[in-house]
């Protein structure tokens, strides 16, 4: 408590450029990379998962829990990650109340929510007292997760069972935490899909091997090839990726079927 | 300028003042240097097909190295995915017509391989003669890149007459070929694009020049399929054959079969 004091009085909007004119820029550089670099060497989406909660607590003032949400295709949301108990239960209650920082980091325009005790915060009127009510949980804070152009989004949680525990210090770690995880976590995802990074080299191939041999078979130009690939396809409503890999297969095209 | 469809890496690195004058060979500046280098770089090579010449072109702006190339082996069938300029592209191409080199052992050992002049010549003769005569590099590096547990890739750092192999560190190259895996996947996850032919969602830097031209060599091995009625192993052999006997690359060979300025009966012998 002693400590959060003391983060209040010192970490307000003017004293964090303070800090930063202070802070020689290598050693905010160096934490950061090694961040990046540790999130972004982890084998699979589990341990990406494990290691941005394990980072958040361990690098956000105030932050005594995290926990990774993330919204599946039907638009529910699942608690994918997280530290200790409090957070699972208190994400249920979010899930179920519909209310409550994460959700609305994942719902509403601003990406950002912080409360310094959700039993008087306003904007929770039905989470807010449940939480408090069935948990130990005081204070919040949720960042949404999310790259543009990517489908897929999250949010990183923070609770503490202190109220007011997070300053705005506190909430520029975040903010550089998940633009880290949203990037190692969508790095997680590419590299899950990647199997398919595979195909489309060996398709690609097919398909040029397969336009030679037509080309040879049939005396016909680059663009005359691939059009009797495609109008094969079109007849058999089989995909061309699947033709052109027969005809680089048997050599033949069996434009009829 | 940033890269529009790339996610910011955060800001407050990005608008710090006078960090160039801090900056030393150490892990995060090197990372920063190169995040800077690829992020903030020429405006000609902003869309995500050449995402690969961009990192590469940023492996030559940080690290001390005259060229520099990306590249995905599938089987013995590599693919070129950018290079930092002209010269680093003839030295993938003289690599994938001798079918040896650093790259390969790279991608097929998952180890980097550090080649010195003379190791280059001992250990690959065909591909060292080549390179020393038709390029102005004399040296290389090959670092894997693990893209996924099964797919290899290599980034190639050549080295020229003025540069040192010593002088470029074990822990620069890891960082930089770090940051290039994430980049490639972060993008593939971000701006998968459609390819018009298939109709596949397909990763955009997969289509850029380097990779596209590489297919005119997947239509000459079809061409000579048929002809010679081989396999396509015997049609890739037969290629890199002629291409080493007439003293051209591989994809010049087969430019020259799908245009029809060569003919395939020259090929068949």
């Amino acid at each position: 408590l002693i400590k959060q004091g003391l983060d209040r009085s010192t970490n307000r909007g003017p004293h964090d450029l303070h800090d930063r004119r202070l802070m020689p820029f290598k050693g905010a550089a160096a934490e950061f990379a090694g961040l990046a670099r540790e999130l972004s060497v982890q084998p699979d989406l589990p341990s990406t998962l494990a290691a941005i909660t394990r980072n958040a607590v361990e690098t956000v003032q105030g932050a005594e829990f995290a926990a990774i949400t993330l919204t599946s295709k039907g638009g529910h949301y699942r608690t994918v990650a997280e530290t200790g108990d409090l957070p699972r239960e208190v994400d249920r209650i979010q899930y179920a109340t519909g209310e409550g920082p994460c959700v609305d980091s994942l719902r509403e325009q601003a990406h950002v929510f912080r409360t310094d005790d959700v039993k008087t915060d306003p904007r929770w009127p039905v989470f807010g007292p449940l939480a408090r009510e069935r948990t130990d949980v005081v204070s919040m804070m949720s960042h949404r997760l999310y790259l543009e152009g990517d489908d897929n989004l999250g949010a990183l949680n923070l609770y503490s069972r202190e109220p007011a525990a997070f300053t705005d210090h506190s909430l520029s770690t975040l903010d550089m935490l998940a633009t880290h995880a949203a990037i190692a976590l969508a790095k997680a995802g590419a590299q899950a899909e990647n199997q398919h990074l595979q195909t489309a080299l060996a398709s690609n191939r097919s398909i040029g091997t397969a336009v030679g041999i037509l080309m040879a078979t049939y005396k016909v130009t680059q663009d005359q090839a691939f059009d009797l690939l495609r109008m094969a396809s079109q007849h058999s409503h089989r995909k061309l990726n699947d033709i052109a890999r027969d005809v680089a297969d048997t050599g033949t095209l069996d434009i009829g079927r | 300028m940033r890269l529009p469809w790339f996610p910011s890496f955060g800001r407050r690195r990005e608008d710090t003042q006078g960090v160039e004058s801090r900056v030393e060979n150490d892990a995060a500046d090197i990372e920063y240097r190169f995040r800077q280098a690829w992020t903030q770089g020429d405006r000609a090579t902003a869309v995500p097909e050449l995402l690969p010449v961009r990192l590469a072109q940023a492996c030559v702006a940080v690290l001390p190295v005259s060229g520099a190339g990306l590249s995905l082996l599938n089987d013995d069938f590599r693919v070129p995915l950018g290079a930092s300029g002209p010269a680093a592209d003839v030295a993938e191409r003289l690599q994938f017509t001798q079918g040896e080199g650093p790259c390969l052992d790279a991608a097929r050992t998952g180890r980097t391989v550090v080649a010195r002049a003379e190791q280059i010549r001992r250990r690959w003769p065909a591909f060292g003669e080549q390179f020393a005569a038709r390029t102005p590099f004399r040296a290389a590096i090959s670092i894997p890149l693990p893209l996924t547990s099964d797919l290899r890739g290599a980034l190639d750092l050549y080295l020229g007459e003025g540069d040192s192999v010593d002088a470029v560190s074990v822990a620069a190259t890891s960082i930089v070929s770090e940051e290039i895996v994430q980049a490639l996947l972060v993008a593939q996850a971000i701006t998968g694009s459609v390819n018009p032919r298939t109709e596949e969602v397909e990763p955009a830097w997969l289509h850029g020049p380097s990779a596209q031209h590489r297919t005119g060599v997947w239509i000459a091995m079809g061409m000579l399929m048929t002809q010679l009625q081989v396999p396509a192993a015997d049609a890739l052999a037969r290629l890199r054959g002629y291409a080493y006997s007439h003293d051209m690359d591989i994809d010049q060979v087969a430019a020259a079969l799908t245009r029809g300025t060569l003919s395939l009966d020259n090929v068949e012998a």
